[in-house]
């Protein structure tokens, strides 16, 4: 390929936004007369393009560890604004990146750190250079890097050779590295952990933007949220050091702590109980980290979220997915939306333009807020002659729902609902004006 | 027969970087290009939950090739107005000629070229970390650099070229590797 220089130069200019009118109007007229020029630019621009998914795919990978000050803030997705799982990221990130993903795992050998046990949802892993990304199936054997899974509905445990695991809930991102001592970053999301007695001196490090926490053997999950950590504590005793000021504290069983950068005070406090009835019925704009378009109240239509697209990819088969959701999460603060028992029941006040498939699906947590499993159904609506677009309410018994992880089946008894998503397989315009979970009646 | 939504999304993600990179050419910045794509392909669904049908795949991406082009216009617009961008003639030129060029899978070339980064020498590494992963103009890249602004076009240019190559050689190479324990 043999271009005039001084035209490419101006082709760099161009792509520089350094071009005037005249020069621009110079450029085109080469692009027109010169097939070779316009190949080079379309060659250029994809080249860009990929060096920037590889960009985004550094942004989380492994870091060192003397974090001295909170990283900047996770911004949440605007209300409205689609969301993407696969990405998520957050959820753009996955969706620039799936090209590069292989569902291959040859190339994390020889370095094997942890083996997937368990995965829902997406599951990929970085090379710590991140230059290499796969996607990640059950069995597969991971080096150090980072692993994303990826979804409102994923899950992904990960077993160290010792035996001591990490579980991956709902879209969260984190790096792992093991040079002497196990390294865990937690960039965003939620991660359980049970960890096996480690060698004396050399605890298992969890970092946060906001904290670092030391484990010598326990059982407890930490949620990273924006400035946001929140850690819970089931078995054991977790050292919660928190960065801005280096002061730390021992966080007991069942004990959970907080650091945020609003908050001055740092200390252990008990689970607060948990009210077993929640209920949104959209009165307000709903908090920024839920999805959904918001509808304020007409004449004769309640306020309402109205379903939007969500495009989750590489699910188990790899493959892209559509649903049409309303997701309620609660904050990196609560511990769930409301505690679940064996006779809760979750409601939904819902209308569509046309019959289809309703899927109603919850991530549940302990009470000490470790990932407890995600549960589903899907039902159909069928509504009757003359009641399309007419609101109706569907009740479902957490106990019909199906648990869709193998290692985690049952619903724990003092288990909370992290999340709730109503959605919808085909796009009927499902609207919610009200979601609720609350004891069935007596 | 219409495409069914599965399809559509399949084929919108399969030319993911090609949709990207018509985005790029207009906005030049990879993020913003990014946003665009993920706007288009929900466009689509939209416009097919509207009752729209693409008849077939090359319907659909010359569709989302003009959806592209009018988002991405429309972002240069609104956010860097002082900043020409190429006659539309030019735009469509280069669309249809994206459509018909023959390439190697997206996911094939986007790992050939990390290997490709990978194996660069720290100056071109250093140059792409500054241009593409941290999205800096060219002045600010010269002056990390310590060189001129035509320098750096020079060694922008000379740095595609090798990708280019690196990038054909290994596809190549793959291509015609026998194939093992089938």
């Amino acid at each position: 390929m043999n271009l005039d220089p001084g035209k490419e130069a101006l082709l760099h200019r161009y792509l520089d936004g350094r071009l005037t009118v005249a020069e621009a109007n110079e450029l085109a007229a080469w692009l027109r007369a010169e097939p070779e020029a316009r190949a080079w630019l379309r060659e250029l621009s994809s080249q860009a393009v990929m060096l920037g998914d590889q960009s985004r795919s550094r942004a989380w990978r492994v870091e060192p560890f003397s974090v001295a000050a909170p990283a900047p803030h996770v911004t949440h997705p605007r209300f409205q604004r689609p969301q993407w799982i696969a990405l998520a990221a957050g959820l753009t990130l996955l969706a620039a990146l799936a090209v590069l993903w292989r569902p291959s795992v040859s190339r994390l050998e020889p370095a094997t750190l942890v083996e997937v046990e368990e995965v829902t949802g997406s599951l990929s892993w970085s090379s710590a250079d991140g230059a290499s990304r796969t996607l990640l199936k059950r069995g597969a054997r991971a080096a150090a890097g980072g692993f994303e899974a990826a979804g409102d509905g994923s899950m992904a445990q990960l077993r160290f050779v010792d035996g001591t695991r990490l579980i991956l809930g709902g879209t969260t991102q984190i790096a792992v590295s093991d040079t002497g001592h196990k390294r865990v970053q937690l960039r965003s999301g939620v991660l359980g952990a049970d960890v096996r007695p480690q060698p004396p001196g050399h605890p298992l490090e969890i970092v946060t933007s906001t904290a670092r926490l030391e484990v010598v053997g326990t059982k407890f999950s930490v949620r990273a949220e924006g400035d946001v950590t929140v850690l819970n504590v089931e078995t054991g005793r977790v050292l919660l050091h928190r960065l801005r000021d280096g002061r730390a504290v021992e966080v007991g069983e069942n004990e959970s702590a907080l650091v945020s950068l609003g908050i001055e005070e740092l200390r252990p406090t008990l689970p607060r109980a948990q009210p077993t009835t929640w209920r949104h019925s959209f009165t307000a704009p709903p908090p920024p980290y839920w999805s959904g378009e918001w509808l304020p109240a007409t004449a004769d239509t309640p306020a309402r979220a109205k379903a939007i697209l969500r495009v989750y990819r590489n699910l188990l088969d790899g493959a892209p997915a559509v649903r049409h959701c309303v997701v309620a999460l609660s904050d990196s603060r609560g511990m769930s939306l409301s505690k679940l028992t064996p006779a809760s029941v979750l409601r939904a006040r819902v209308r569509t333009t046309a019959p289809g498939t309703i899927w109603v699906f919850i991530t549940v947590l302990h009470a000490n807020g470790v990932f407890a499993g995600n549960f589903e159904t899907n039902l159909p609506l069928s509504p009757k002659a003359g009641s399309v677009n007419q609101w109706q309410s569907i009740s479902i018994p957490v106990s019909s729902l199906r648990p869709t992880l193998f290692s985690l089946p049952d619903l724990p008894t003092d288990g909370g609902v992290r999340q709730l998503i109503v959605g919808s397989h085909e796009h009927i315009h499902m609207e919610v004006a009200e979601l609720s979970i609350e004891p069935a009646a007596q | 027969m219409p495409l069914p939504q599965e399809t559509i999304v399949r084929t919108l993600f399969a030319a993911r970087v090609r949709l990207s990179a018509g985005a790029w050419l207009i906005v030049r910045d990879t993020q913003a290009a990014e946003d665009i794509f993920q706007d288009v392909c929900v466009k689509a669904l939209d416009a097919l939950a509207k009752g729209a049908t693409f008849e077939n795949e090359a319907r659909l991406i010359s569709w989302a090739q003009v959806t592209t082009r009018h988002q991405s216009l429309n972002w240069l617009r609104a956010r860097r107005p002082e900043v020409v961008t190429l006659a539309s003639d030019v735009l469509e030129q280069l669309e249809g000629e994206w459509a018909v060029a023959t390439q190697p899978g997206e996911s094939q070339r986007a790992e050939a070229l990390a290997e490709c980064v990978q194996k660069a020498p720290p100056e071109s590494r250093r140059l792409i970390e500054l241009r593409y992963h941290e999205g800096r103009p060219c002045e600010e890249v010269a002056a990390a650099l310590g060189c001129g602004l035509a320098a750096v076009y020079q060694r922008l240019s000379r740095l595609h070229r090798q990708l280019k190559l690196c990038v054909e050689r290994s596809t190549e190479a793959t291509a015609t590797m026998p194939a093992i324990n089938r």
